[in-house]
């Protein structure tokens, strides 16, 4: 039975007949999608700019961009400041008073206040130079300039009116000073600079006297004592001349030392400033950490020349009476907000986060980026143009041609650290294939110096023409053919040991004892000079098997040593030869003058000032031009980039190919039907089409690349830079790890300025860095789609 | 038989290029020539043994059912097909002074002389200018942009666009009607200066008005050019062909002149074909 035709004029209509555009379900959805998203993004935000605030915010009052106030240690000898006079030389510490943090700032009995009525921080080292009294006034304020021949410390002195007043005494640093420039002297031992070697530990009276870390071309060293009863005992060795004057320095770098549990009190990091023509000055911090009373810069000192500052002037130590002072208020500047944003973003990274900068991170992660971007947009769309329309139509070439396509998806999908290694590998030590990166097979655009004191302190390059000399603390490196030489170990001793396959073969079981090649030397002076002082460990070597006589082989390791020692300084020192041609550090040409140990120097000023002694100690350096290229590329800018390169090559590869596909074929048939060959076809039609999409799979991968941390991480593995690349060869770091680093400062409730916090305001440019390369990335799309439209 | 919504405008302003030749009603020599043409998508044989002259200056069209090899053809008349895999053609297909199906042919010279319009209107994303000068600037050396306006013009003007696009010769060509667009894609076309125009179903994406227009246009260019029509409205065929050929399943079932095949088909299947009997 077929059922009758319904009568739909008698059936109800439901509500939802009244379909309107935004029905509630719709409503629903959109409002809490919207709400959401919205929310997340909003707390997001809020929870990195309230963060960042206070690192940005004007209530940090000043930073250590001004330079309040400047203490003289005169080493003149008149005790009464007043007595200093204009022309007098006044040599020694210099500490300025130039920040306040916010762990000072937030209560008043932690302020100083100057005679003014104005608060004033705790002090900070700044530099060490002699300095000319300039001129002096009838009130007594006396202009300081650097003494001719010393550091340049210009930025600073052209500030100084200073004035000397006894009244002040308390309420400021004391420093002591001798001839020898021990500046706080308790309990000491002297060292000698050319022996101390990279991170080292020293011991002074058998007690652990400080660590100390020496950057290639430092020639000071600062040497922090043990905690004594209540005190640290705080020594830097300087270059003096003969004279017992301080000397010009070289060059010193950052010297850090590190806090050791229950054995010191303090971090002490200190910042001496570079010499040269293009060398700037530099601000140089003290600063403690530990026990309350020894912290935020200030010192005590007890039964001992030096004295000690309080907080406050009422809780002041008293100066020990044999201080040479001239205290000396700098004219104070203010800074404000754009000051403290300025100084966040040109600054290096310190270990205070109030003081921490990203300069070298931010310019670091730019040149990674820029490049990473460089070589990975035109070969990613390259790659993407030659797999989507230049399709074989050979069968075994489609095969390879689906291979690399898979290939290609997977790639995309494999965590970032993987490329790290890949980096490492590849491009930082190319397989090593070309040497080492401080041994590079290839190199163009560097001069390579040592860098000597000459005896009226000026600074001489001696050039460096044989490779082997380059950097004395790697001698026994590189493996060369043939020459196989082994280290092994017998007792603690290193033996270097030359085995051929033979003697390997013959004797399995000395094998395993056999560590690590190392290579061997590079001249064949110095192969000679080493084949014979291991002469003697070969006899013994091919007895092994018949009698093992641990005696005779120590006697033998320990001679082999020797010479190795022997050839290792041999290697190290240019030989200094009278009339060598040399440079100065403004690479002016000059004559060596070299004297022997005991003979007298040359009277004559300009003569002096090229004069070396035979024994004289000097530091590997090299000058670097901007084009400076290498092979391999080491742990540089230009590895950096290509492994984030191959990060977000994949990334680009599939979203160009997508773009490239979503571009009608008609088009394509048109071009062709005009007569265009295939080449034309991409470059005229489809390459123009596809551009806006290819730019947005270009925003997603650059943001991939700007924030990505861990392949970089394994390349640069460096968190402290003191300055950004300057070639592309250049060690650097990038703000990912920056801001990783900035995380575990050290945490204080004192102070305003936190870990989080400048974690965060490096997140807010890391992000304005982001933002920028999109907005190019969408300018671009926007140019290219306007025929679209 | 045309109503001839909008007549073309002679070149007012260069005079170069309005050598519009009267139109000849007599037989003239043969531009394509094909003989015992079979061509194949890998194992799939498209065309069996095809023969057929293609007249100078007239107007052939392909008339027949989907699938039936008309746009194999044609494809293979400017050698389209080369990119597609598989696809393999044997026998004769010439011009006087070229063959085509040679592998030493210059397929980008060729293709310059066989233009080709496809069934959508497919202006590149580009401005209706850079859209015409595309060809010409892609062929012709030392073209100065006073000769490439001339040039671009007087393809517009052939291609009876001018007048609605002169205003906006910058602005995108895809803001442009459809039936503009086709127009616009045969001003592409003769602005690389062809002897021959492919049209592969010139009108089905148009309305009738457009359709109309472009008829127009067949007519007037057909003075100058031997054009090839694809189509499957047999009013069209009837209305502006010299010559018809009918296809079935990859062969050619009757060509003769398009009176004849309307009026009086010699085979069985034209006849069903094209009074709308099946196809």
């Amino acid at each position: 039975m077929t059922p009758k035709t319904p009568d739909f004029s008698t059936m109800e209509i439901s509500s939802m007949g009244k379909r309107k555009m935004f029905d509630r379900g719709f409503l629903v959805i959109c409002v809490i999608t919207s709400l959401v998203s919205i929310a997340i993004l909003a707390v997001l935000l809020a929870s990195i700019f309230i963060n960042a605030m206070p690192t940005f915010g004007s209530h940090v009052d000043t930073f250590e961009s001004d330079h309040r106030w400047l203490v003289v240690q005169g080493q003149n000898e008149g005790n009464d400041p007043e007595s200093v006079d204009q022309g007098d030389i006044i040599q020694g510490l210099f500490i300025v008073e130039n920040f306040k943090r916010g762990g000072l700032g937030n209560s008043n009995d932690t302020e100083y206040l100057d005679r003014k009525g104005k608060a004033v921080g705790p002090q900070k080292l700044i530099g060490i130079c002699s300095m000319e009294v300039e001129s002096k006034d009838s009130e007594g304020y006396v202009n300081l300039v650097p003494a001719k021949g010393s550091n340049n410390v210009v930025e600073i002195a052209k500030q100084l009116d200073a004035v000397p007043d006894e009244d002040w005494t308390s309420d400021l640093q004391a420093v002591a000073s001798s001839a020898t420039m021990v500046m706080f002297e308790n309990e000491s031992a002297e060292f000698d600079l050319a022996t101390i070697k990279t991170s080292e530990t020293l011991y002074a009276d058998g007690k652990l006297a400080g660590t100390i870390e020496k950057d290639q071309g430092w020639s000071a060293v600062l040497v922090a004592g043990h905690e004594s009863e209540s005190f640290s005992v705080l020594k830097l060795a300087l270059p003096t001349d003969n004279t017992g004057k301080l000397s010009e320095m070289a060059r010193i770098g950052k010297v850090r030392v590190r806090k050791r549990a229950g054995e010191f009190q303090g971090l002490y990091s200190v910042l001496a400033h570079n010499l040269g023509p293009e060398v700037s000055f530099k601000p140089v911090k003290l600063r403690r950490f530990g026990e309350d009373d020894l912290c935020r810069g200030d010192l005590k000192f007890t039964d001992s020349k030096l004295a000690g500052l309080s907080r406050r002037k009422k809780n002041g130590f008293t100066l020990a009476d044999n201080f040479n002072m001239v205290y000396c208020p700098v004219p104070e500047s203010t800074t404000n907000t754009a000051g403290h944003i300025k100084h966040f973003l040109t600054e290096t990274n310190k270990s205070v986060p109030s003081e921490v900068g990203i300069g070298p991170a931010l310019t670091g992660t730019l040149w990674v980026c820029l490049g990473c971007a460089l070589f990975a947009l035109p070969l990613g769309i390259g790659t993407a143009v030659f797999l989507e329309e230049f399709k074989p139509t050979n069968r075994i070439l489609r095969f390879f041609h689906s291979v690399i396509q898979l290939n290609i998806t997977n790639l995309a999908g494999v965590p970032s650290i993987v490329y790290g290694i890949l980096g490492l590998t590849a491009f930082a030590g190319m397989f090593g294939l070309f040497g080492i990166a401080k041994d590079p097979f290839v190199e163009v655009g560097a001069n390579h110096y040592f860098q000597y004191l000459s005896e009226s302190n000026k600074s001489i390059l001696v050039p460096i023409t044989d490779k082997s000399r380059r950097d004395g603390r790697r001698v026994d490196l590189v493996r060369k053919s043939q020459k196989h030489i082994f280290r092994t170990s017998v007792q603690g001793i290193k033996i270097p040991l030359q085995i051929d396959d033979a003697a390997v073969a013959k004797h399995q079981h000395f094998r395993s004892e056999l560590v690590s090649v190392e290579g061997s030397l590079h001249n064949d002076d110095a192969i000679a000079a080493h084949q014979k002082a291991i002469e003697k460990m070969d006899a013994l070597i091919e007895q092994l098997g018949k009698a093992f006589d641990e005696d005779t082989l120590l006697d033998a390791a320990k001679q082999s040593e020797l010479a190795l020692r022997e050839l290792v300084n041999q290697i190290k020192r240019p030989t200094l030869v009278d009339g060598m041609e040399v440079f100065s550090a403004d690479n002016e040409p000059l004559k060596l003058n070299v004297v022997q140990p005991g003979e007298d120097l040359p009277t004559d000023k300009t003569e002096l000032a090229v004069t070396l002694r035979s024994t004289a100690v000097g530091g590997p350096m090299s000058k670097k031009a901007w084009y400076y290229f290498q092979l391999p590329f080491g742990r540089s800018v230009l590895a950096a980039s290509l492994t984030l390169m191959l990060v977000i090559l994949p990334v680009i590869i599939i979203a160009s190919q997508e773009a490239l596909r979503a571009v009608p074929p008609s088009l394509r048939e048109c071009a062709l039907g005009l007569g265009s060959t295939p080449w034309q076809v991409v470059r005229n039609v489809t390459l123009p089409a596809a551009i806006p999409s290819i730019m947005t799979g270009a925003i997603l991968a650059m943001s991939r690349a700007i924030g990505e941390a861990a392949p970089i991480l394994v390349i640069c593995g460096i968190l402290f830079v003191t300055s950004g690349p300057t070639h592309l060869m250049d060690i650097f770091s990038i703000l990912p790890i920056q801001i990783y680093d900035m995380t575990q400062l050290p945490k204080d409730q004192e102070l305003m300025i936190n870990a989080h916090n400048v974690a965060a305001a490096g997140i807010v440019v890391l992000l304005a860095i982001l933002l920028t390369f999109n907005a190019v990335a969408i300018t671009i799309r926007q140019w290219t789609q306007k025929p679209l439209s | 038989m045309n109503q001839v919504s909008e007549p073309i405008q002679p070149s007012k302003s260069t005079g170069v290029f309005t050598n519009v030749v009267p139109k000849e009603e007599s037989a003239t020599s043969p531009m394509i020539t094909i003989k015992d043409f079979s061509a194949w998508y890998g194992d799939f044989q498209a065309l069996h043994n095809l023969t057929l002259t293609i007249p100078e200056k007239r107007v052939t069209a392909f008339i027949g059912p989907s699938g039936c090899g008309k746009s194999t053809l044609l494809k293979w008349i400017n050698r389209m097909n080369d990119v597609v895999p598989g696809a393999i053609a044997r026998g004769t297909l010439e011009l006087p002074d070229m063959n085509i199906l040679a592998k030493s042919t210059d397929v980008v010279a060729l293709r310059r002389r066989i233009g080709i319009v496809f069934q959508k209107p497919t202006p590149f994303p580009k401005s209706i200018y850079d859209n015409v000068a595309f060809g010409p600037r892609m062929h012709f050396k030392n073209l100065t942009r006073a000769k490439l306006d001339e040039l671009v013009e007087w393809s517009l003007r052939k291609a009876a666009v001018w007048d609605e696009v002169k205003d906006r010769l910058n602005k995108s060509a895809l803001g442009l009607s459809g039936g503009q667009q086709q127009r616009l894609c045969i001003a592409r076309a003769i602005a690389v200066g062809p002897d021959i125009l492919l049209m592969d179903e010139p009108c089905s994406a148009l309305d009738p008005a457009s359709t109309a227009r472009v008829e127009d246009l067949i007519f007037e260019l057909r003075k100058q050019y031997t054009i090839v029509i694809v189509t499957h409205n047999m009013q069209q065929a009837a209305r502006c062909s010299d010559q018809t050929a009918f296809f079935f399943e990859g062969k050619i079932i009757e060509a003769a002149s398009t009176e004849q095949v309307f009026t009086n088909p010699q085979e069985k299947q034209t006849e069903d074909y094209v009074t709308g009997k099946f196809g």
